[in-house]
């Protein structure tokens, strides 16, 4: 693996299960043209699961080829809640959702 | 999306049965608003609304909805007290979510408007009143509060784990996860193992399971509540810890997944169990594929028939077995078929709730409606053709039958009226009855308003029962004056029709100043019926079995002692008779012992004389075709045994027939 690729992916708006397709093949394509991600939520207005759990088969995607997904931005405050709701903690899969956050 | 049926439509269907559940939910909560589990009702039905609106693109109803649904949020926390007005204004709220979702397009958007503001009229109101929750601004009484046992807090561990298609169904799991916070002190801990990598996932299934423990001072019901509408095809594992006793501080959280292996000492009342199914699983079918299995149903039971006409030429005992044992099976399988179609009469009550009491208002009545019988079975196509009559019978018990509050109170009656709905099962026919407490009908006004417009001659001798039959006659009204209810004459003659399409009848009784019942008799199903089979000149008809009263023998001297005047003295009572022969025209041999079938009309007892009775036919009815469409004394055909058709005879029409051909033979 060359670290040719840095890639940024951003995404805004509402991030719910009408756009969990296209937010796949968005992570898709990241993950097969590059090997470090960063994502860029600052934008994201609303989340669901869906969003959440794409999030966590990236990085499960990542682990698996040796790729790094960081988050650059501070996660949106939606994000945030959403993760509480769900009952979200810090680990494996899920340790970029919680990066840039100030605790 | 899934293939299949349209969701939209799978989606209007669901949500109407919700606003049905919605506004018997406030019409429920007007007499009795301080009743919770209502409130929870109500707002369990506009969140569902809102999820599976946003889900199906009707954004418009989930916005709208959304201010409802926080309104009744508020309401569920005692922050607002339930106010006739607030109720009126959700039953209109309710309306326009169904205009929404019914006709996106011609929703008038100004009404919504409207709405959301004399919402935020009445949620701003309660900050000058919050001081008392609850005050007694609603019209009905409030109940003193129930006194709440001593909160008691209960430790839960609760796994789950959501359909895999949850989310494609349209349930939304974070509102789900919010309200399940809601209860107590709740940590919740997602497993993400299950989420497969981005290749593999499928973005809108569920993959997340969850562990949860909650303290809380609510029943585990409240917990299933939560997944109500969930709870297919999910799984979810409720323990039960222990008791925590409430000033004990909440124990650290274990690890969640350490399963909790003891059984609670303290609480053997709830053991550890799986959460039951609130009812049976069913599926949605689509009607045409029910008339289509009810069509085949038909087909196979006519030839079984004409199987056992044909076994019955052999001596074969092997083939008769088979024959019984095939007949038993369609018999059974028609009986089955016939179930699926039924469906409780109940809904259809539900809807004329909010009708009798939207009327009574605009009349300036007070009004009651109670129902029983709810449970009564009928065919799904006999309750959908049902509900136009009974507004129109309602109508008219409201407008016509019930008086002004005054009136009634000055006739010793209580100010507010009754009209009772109630359905009951009686031998192959359901009876629907609407009886109502007021004036009753008055046959001399009957009579007068028949003469004026000549429907009768003046004079003319008829029983009050015949009387009352009048005001289904096209045209007729005794009201004075038209109001918008009722009145303008048109209404009572569709309600005739329609109940006589449907192969059943209207009784009425009332008795002057104390109140009317009519009651009409209608058929369990459409499909297929009991006949008697007769035989006139060469050719076989059915009169429906029900209908039948008894079967006698017309003798040369009883013909001769009437002198021809077609009457039959049975036990005493004067019945008149219909020569089917010569009605019909049918030539053949001359009968010497023809033999008189006894009905039951609304009108009376009449016979009809056939040339033989062959014996009961259980008959599939077939519609005639559009060429025999204007041959009204048949109701339909059905197909012997050996292949041949025999008309089913309309005994209302055909009695009607028969007395205008009596009444030209008379006057040529």
């Amino acid at each position: 693996m060359t670290d040719t690729a840095h890639a940024v992916v951003t995404l805004a708006g509402p991030m719910t299960i009408r756009q969990a397709d296209d937010v796949a093949t968005t992570l898709m394509d990241a993950l097969t043209q590059s090997s470090a991600i960063e994502l860029d939520f600052s934008g994201v207005s609303s989340v669901d699961l869906t969003f959440i759990q794409l999030l966590v088969a990236a990085a499960k995607s990542a682990e698996a080829d040796g790729k790094t997904l960081t988050l650059q931005a501070p996660a949106p405050a939606c994000l945030v809640q959403a993760c509480e709701l769900v009952g979200i903690q810090p680990g494996r899969w899920t340790n970029h959702l919680f990066q840039g956050r100030a605790s | 999306m899934s293939t299949g049926p349209d969701p939209i439509a799978i989606f209007r269907a669901e949500a109407d049965e919700l606003f049905e559940q919605l506004e018997a939910v406030l019409l429920d909560m007007e007499t009795d608003p301080c009743n919770d589990e209502l409130v929870n009702t109500a707002f369990r039905a506009m969140h569902t609304i809102k999820g599976s609106g946003a889900m199906f693109g009707f954004e418009a109803v989930a916005s709208f909805t959304h201010h409802m649904e926080n309104a009744f949020d508020l309401v569920r926390k005692g922050q607002l007290p339930v106010t006739q007005a607030l109720i009126e204004l959700a039953l209109d709220a309710k309306d326009h979510m169904r205009s929404l979702i019914e006709a996106p397009d011609k929703a008038d958007m100004e009404l919504g408007e409207a709405i959301l503001t004399r919402l935020s009229a009445i949620i701003g109101a309660k900050d000058h009143t919050e001081a008392k929750p609850k005050p007694p601004v609603a019209v009905a009484v409030p109940l003193p509060a129930k006194p709440k046992p001593a909160p008691t807090h209960h430790k839960f561990r609760i796994r789950f784990r959501l359909a895999q298609e949850a989310m494609k169904l349209g349930t939304n799991p974070l509102p789900l996860l919010a309200e399940l916070r809601g209860l107590g002190e709740c940590a919740i801990t997602a497993h993400l193992e299950d989420v497969p990598s981005l290749d593999d996932i499928d973005p809108s299934a569920c993959y997340l399971r969850w562990t949860c423990e909650l303290i809380t001072d609510k029943p585990r019901d409240a917990i299933d509540d939560v997944f109500l509408f969930v709870i297919d095809d999910m799984e979810l594992e409720v323990t039960e810890a222990e008791d925590v006793v409430e000033d004990v501080p909440p124990e650290p959280l274990e690890p969640v997944q350490q399963k909790a292996p003891q059984q609670p000492a303290k609480s053997p009342s709830s053991p550890p169990e799986k959460v039951e199914r609130r009812e049976e699983p069913g599926i949605r079918v689509q009607a045409e594929r029910l008339d289509a299995l009810i069509d085949q149903v038909g087909e196979l039971v006519i030839a079984q028939a004409r199987l056992r006409q044909f076994a019955n030429s052999f001596n074969d005992p092997h083939l008769k077995s088979l024959v019984e044992e095939i007949e038993r099976l369609s018999s059974e399988l028609r009986d089955t078929t016939m179930g699926i179609r039924m469906v409780p009469i109940g809904a259809l009550f539900t809807r004329f709730r909010r009708l009798v009491r939207d009327l009574s208002r605009d009349l300036g009545k007070e009004i009651g409606l109670t129902t029983s019988g709810e449970e009564t079975e009928l065919d799904k196509t006999v309750i959908e053709r049902l509900h136009d009559p009974l507004i129109h019978l309602i109508r008219n018990s409201l407008d016509h039958g019930i008086g002004m509050p005054d009136e009634r109170e000055a006739g010793g009656k209580p100010r507010q009226g009754t009209i009772h709905l109630s359905a009951s099962h009686s031998g192959p026919q359901v009876l629907i009855s609407i009886t109502d407490d007021g004036r009753g009908m008055d046959p001399a006004r009957i009579r007068a308003k028949a003469e004026e417009t000549g429907l009768i001659a003046p004079g003319a001798e008829l029983s009050n029962n015949e009387l009352f039959h009048l005001i289904f006659e096209p045209g007729f009204s005794t009201a004075s004056t038209v109001t918008n209810v009722s009145g303008r004459g048109v209404g009572m003659d569709v309600v005739k029709r329609t109940i006589d399409s449907l192969r059943g009848s209207i009784d009425i009784e009332s008795v002057m100043g104390k109140g009317t019942t009519m009651t009409l008799r209608l058929p369990l199903t459409l499909a297929i019926i009991d006949g008697l089979l007769v035989r006139i000149g060469h050719g076989r008809y059915v009169i429906p079995l029900s209908a039948v009263e008894e079967c006698v023998e017309l003798t040369t001297q009883e013909d001769c002692r009437t002198h021809g005047r077609d009457f039959l003295d049975i036990r005493d009572e004067v019945v008149p008779f219909l020569r089917l022969k010569s009605l019909f025209n049918v030539t053949g041999p001359e009968n010497h012992y023809p033999k008189v079938v006894i009905v039951s009309t609304s009108q009376g007892r009449v016979g009809f004389a056939v040339d033989q009775i062959i014996g009961d036919h259980q008959t599939v009815i077939k519609s005639l075709s559009k060429i025999h469409s204007n041959v009204k004394i048949f109701s339909g055909a059905t197909i012997l045994g050996d292949g041949s058709v025999a008309l089913i005879l309309d005994v209302p029409r055909l009695i009607d027939f028969g007395q205008v051909n009596d009444n030209r033979l008379k006057s040529a």
